[in-house]
């Protein structure tokens, strides 16, 4: 269908939508593009659940909806528990090939969710759990989480005193946990994204996909950059794409044919407008630093 | 399932009952995304204007019909074409930047022989229009407006002095360049198509200007630029002194010339060089005389490198001053040159220096450029200079009287006389049905697809196919083609590099990253479309086209 472009070539995406438009995501957003690709990856019959976080308006106000699947808000704190119970229903109503799709914000799941996706984690309960990561609490304007990467601006974290902590490495939290598969995706590469979401329906036990994803007012970025930034994520290291089975296999699965510095990736954001020479500089080395840990093991597999 | 507690009649949790659908969000938007279709550097460089876009994105489809009929709205000879043209638009090809240019001549002598080897023939569609059109001279500029004219539904009919059609691309182009088979292929489809060739007439001669005048209702001016440029030195009369043109006529009739062994060509533009390869052939040792240097040679460099390759020697900065010799050329006397400051062509003047040598040699070829004999021309048409006064479309100063290739003021390559027959056939068209033809008709669009309206994350590195080129030691010893055709893979292959900038491919990128399901596949056919219902503007779709065939439009 969609195949044209040299860089994709041999790979398709999906015609089939399961959501509509006149969903209120800003102009621009990356949460919803991600939804959108996942769904296609995903299909049907799944069902979502998602905790206080942008999602949680995108679809509309109630009584609307833009969502062709069945979809359930919860409380913050809550998603690991509710997806786990979601399944455990289906299952006993004899739907077993019901797809239970938790879907949270990096608030929900870095900070306030991590205790009940950690349960539910450690139960290995048959659901995949998705952490669309926009860096802060968007929704509710813009207030650093554990997701929020170091020397950024927020709300709370005002450019006199950016963020002074590294990002929390939620990726290796979840590895700890042994589940069956855990990948990283974006949008700004939906062939891979798309194949992600495929193999993870496949799979049986916990899922979990983290999703980077660009919010243009919250990350000061012009809207028709996104895809172009959160590939720049990507180019420069910075969000490695990758999947791990069962911890053990690692498997980048987009190798840039050049790394980027991380330089254009963070001047091309409002939000790390102060950073000044020194501060990208140990920027890049912790960027360095963490993807040579992490390729030390794509290599490992691959010897 | 029970949502609801009947007692009370309040839900236990809230469900959505309506679609999102009926939000339409195109009203946050302050800025549409629009499809457009923007010149590629390549096409607006093509003096043929061809759409070069648009069948390079055909042939990597492997649609070579497609291709060749797209070329053939334009160009009625897309084999010779891949053969002669000097295909200045792969020095504005955008590839360039980003590893090397397409190659843009070998997809389309790939695709002018698809035609030619599947006998793909042009139907007329057009009803007939009961006027006729004459046609004076029957080169690539003449053969264009006939075929074009034909299309539309005109009569026309050709009048050329010589015996067969195809002006110099027959008397002037050596056969290891374009081979006589090829150029009968692709006339013999314009016969086809229903114009009369009245060959072996020359008008002003046989037949009177006024009679062409009053018999037809307009009259296509092609003659050519036969008048050899003038060298007042001494020794033009001797036995073995001849002109480039006649040469090469000569030539190609396969009536050759007997050479001396030693040759000595004077010029620096393509003729020059044909000689020069000429002579070669025919066995002498070619020397090819140039007063300025190098980089001032008005020759194309392939063929320039060819000569090279094939041994022929350059002498630059020299200047005949002198051709010795009894009844027959014996040699030579050259006068040195340096180079001054520049003259209009913003090249350096050459200026004798006076100090002189001689070359021997048996056989002088001029190669110093024609112009066109005025005699020729109908009385009535005005001339600046050597050219005759025509603007864009060829209209001259006499109404019903149009003028194309070497005879008006643009440059004189096979490519830029296809391009003036097929404008002329534009005004002519105009001028029969009473109206102003300007842009209409023609590929003109006023936006550029240049470098920097185009992604280029979303095209890889893949180096250029090398054309097959006949080594210099087997070439030098016939007549036959330097240059092979491509193989159907290696034309889809390089199809395929094209970038086809500023025309939608049907990619996808726009309906892939669109975050509000507002880029739908277009109903009534090719494309995409936006939904302003809902479209927020975002732009991401503009941004990610790979090929700058979309751009926002900001509201008043």
């Amino acid at each position: 269908m969609y195949s044209l472009n040299q860089r994709f070539d041999n790979m398709e995406i999906p015609e089939d939508e399961y959501m509509t438009a006149g969903h209120v995501a800003c102009a621009g957003c990356g949460a919803s593009l991600s939804m959108r690709l996942a769904l296609k990856g995903l299909g049907k019959p799944t069902a979502l659940v998602v905790p206080a976080c942008c999602w949680g308006i995108i679809p509309g106000a109630w009584p609307q909806t833009a969502m062709e699947v069945p979809f359930f808000n919860t409380a913050f704190m809550t998603t690991g528990a509710v997806i786990s119970g979601l399944k455990a229903a289906y299952r006993r109503r004899g739907m077993e090939d019901v797809c239970v799709v938790g879907w949270a914000g990096d608030g929900g799941t870095y900070d306030i969710g991590i205790q009940a996706l950690s349960g539910a984690a450690e139960r290995n309960e048959d659901v995949i759990y998705v952490c669309y990561d926009n860096e802060a609490y968007m929704n509710t304007g813009v207030q650093r989480s554990g997701g929020t990467p170091l020397g950024a601006w927020t709300s709370t974290t005002p450019v006199k005193a950016p963020k002074s902590e590294s990002k929390k490495d939620m990726d290796e939290i979840m590895i700890a946990h042994r589940i069956p598969y855990l990948a990283t995706a974006t949008a700004a590469y939906p062939h891979d994204l798309i194949a992600k979401f495929k193999k993870a329906r496949s799979m049986k036990g916990m899922r979990y996909i983290h999703i980077l994803s660009v919010c243009p007012p919250g990350w000061k970025t012009p809207e028709n950059m996104s895809i172009e930034i959160m590939r720049l994520a990507v180019l420069s290291n910075i969000f490695p794409l990758y999947e791990v089975e069962n911890s053990e296999i690692f498997r980048q699965t987009v190798i840039p044919d050049e790394v980027e510095p991380v330089n254009n990736y963070l001047r091309s954001q409002g939000r790390f407008k102060h950073l000044t020479q020194e501060d990208i500089q140990v920027y890049q080395r912790e960027v360095t630093t963490r993807f040579e840990r992490l390729k030390e093991r794509f290599d490992r597999i691959a010897a | 399932m029970k949502y609801t507690n009947r007692e009370v009649q309040t839900p236990l949790c809230c469900i959505s009952t309506t679609s999102s659908l009926i939000n339409k969000t195109g009203s946050w938007r302050f800025a549409s995304p629009v499809f457009v279709h923007r010149a590629s550097p390549c096409n607006e460089q093509c003096p043929a204007d061809e759409d070069i876009a648009g069948y390079m994105y055909l042939a990597a489809q492997g649609r070579f019909e497609d291709a060749w009929r797209l070329i053939m709205k334009e160009n009625p000879f897309p084999a010779v074409m891949g053969r002669v043209c000097y295909h200045s638009c792969e020095t504005r090809c955008n590839r360039a930047e980003h590893d090397d240019a397409v190659s843009i001549n070998m997809v389309e002598r790939f695709i002018g022989d698809y035609g030619l080897a599947h006998g793909i023939e042009i139907e007329l569609t057009r009803p007939e229009i009961d006027k006729r059109v004459a046609i004076v001279g029957a080169g690539p500029a003449g053969l264009t407006a006939a075929y074009h004219l034909r299309l539309m539904g005109y009569g026309v009919t050709v009048f050329d002095s010589n015996k067969l059609p195809g002006g110099l691309m027959r008397y002037g182009i050596p056969p290891y360049r374009l081979p006589k088979e090829i150029l009968d292929g692709e006339i013999g489809r314009l016969s086809n198509m229903g114009i009369d060739f009245n060959m072996g007439v020359k008008i002003g001669e046989g037949l009177a200007w006024e009679k062409i005048n009053s018999e037809f209702d307009a009259v296509f001016v092609a003659i050519g630029a036969y008048q050899d440029a003038d060298l007042e030195i001494k020794g033009m009369d001797k036995g073995g002194v001849v002109n480039a043109l006649e040469f090469l006529r000569e030539v190609n009739l396969g009536k050759y010339l007997g050479t001396g062994k030693k040759v000595t060509v004077i010029g620096g533009g393509n003729s020059a060089i044909d000689c020069a390869r000429v002579s070669r052939r025919l066995g002498a040792d070619v020397t090819l005389v140039y007063r300025r240097s190098l980089p001032e040679m008005p020759a194309h460099s392939e063929e320039v490198k060819m000569a090279l390759e094939e041994g022929v020697e350059f002498l630059f900065l020299a200047g005949p001053e002198e051709i010795y010799g009894q009844e027959d050329v014996s040699g030579i006397r050259l006068v040195k040159m340096s180079l001054g400051t520049e003259d209009n062509s913003g090249r350096r003047r050459p200026e004798p220096t006076g100090e002189t040598f001689d070359l021997n040699c048996q056989t002088v070829i001029l190669a110093i450029g024609e112009s066109l004999k005025i005699k020729d021309l109908p009385s009535s048409l005005i001339c600046d200079g050597n050219l005759v006064r025509a603007d864009d479309f060829g209209r001259t100063n006499k109404a019903g009287f149009f003028a194309g290739g070497d005879i008006i003021d643009s440059p004189r390559t096979v490519t830029h006389a296809i391009g003036s027959g097929r404008r002329a056939a534009a005004a002519i068209d105009g001028f029969l049905k009473g109206m102003e033809r300007d842009k209409d008709g023609l590929n003109q669009t006023s936006e550029l697809a240049d470098y920097n309206s185009l992604n280029l994350f979303y095209f890889d590195h893949r180096s250029r196919t090398k054309a097959h080129i006949v080594p210099a030691d087997k070439r030098i010893n016939s007549f036959k083609e330097v240059t092979s055709s491509p193989s159907e893979e290696e034309a889809v292959y390089e199809a395929g590099r094209c970038f086809n900038c500023g025309s939608c491919t049907e990619c996808g990128n726009c309906y892939i990253f669109c975050p509000d399901f507002s880029i739908k596949k277009n109903p009534d056919g090719y494309g995409y479309i936006v939904d302003l219902d809902y479209c927020k503007g975002c732009g991401i779709c503009v941004q990610e086209c790979p090929r700058g065939a979309m751009k926002m439009e900001f509201m008043e």
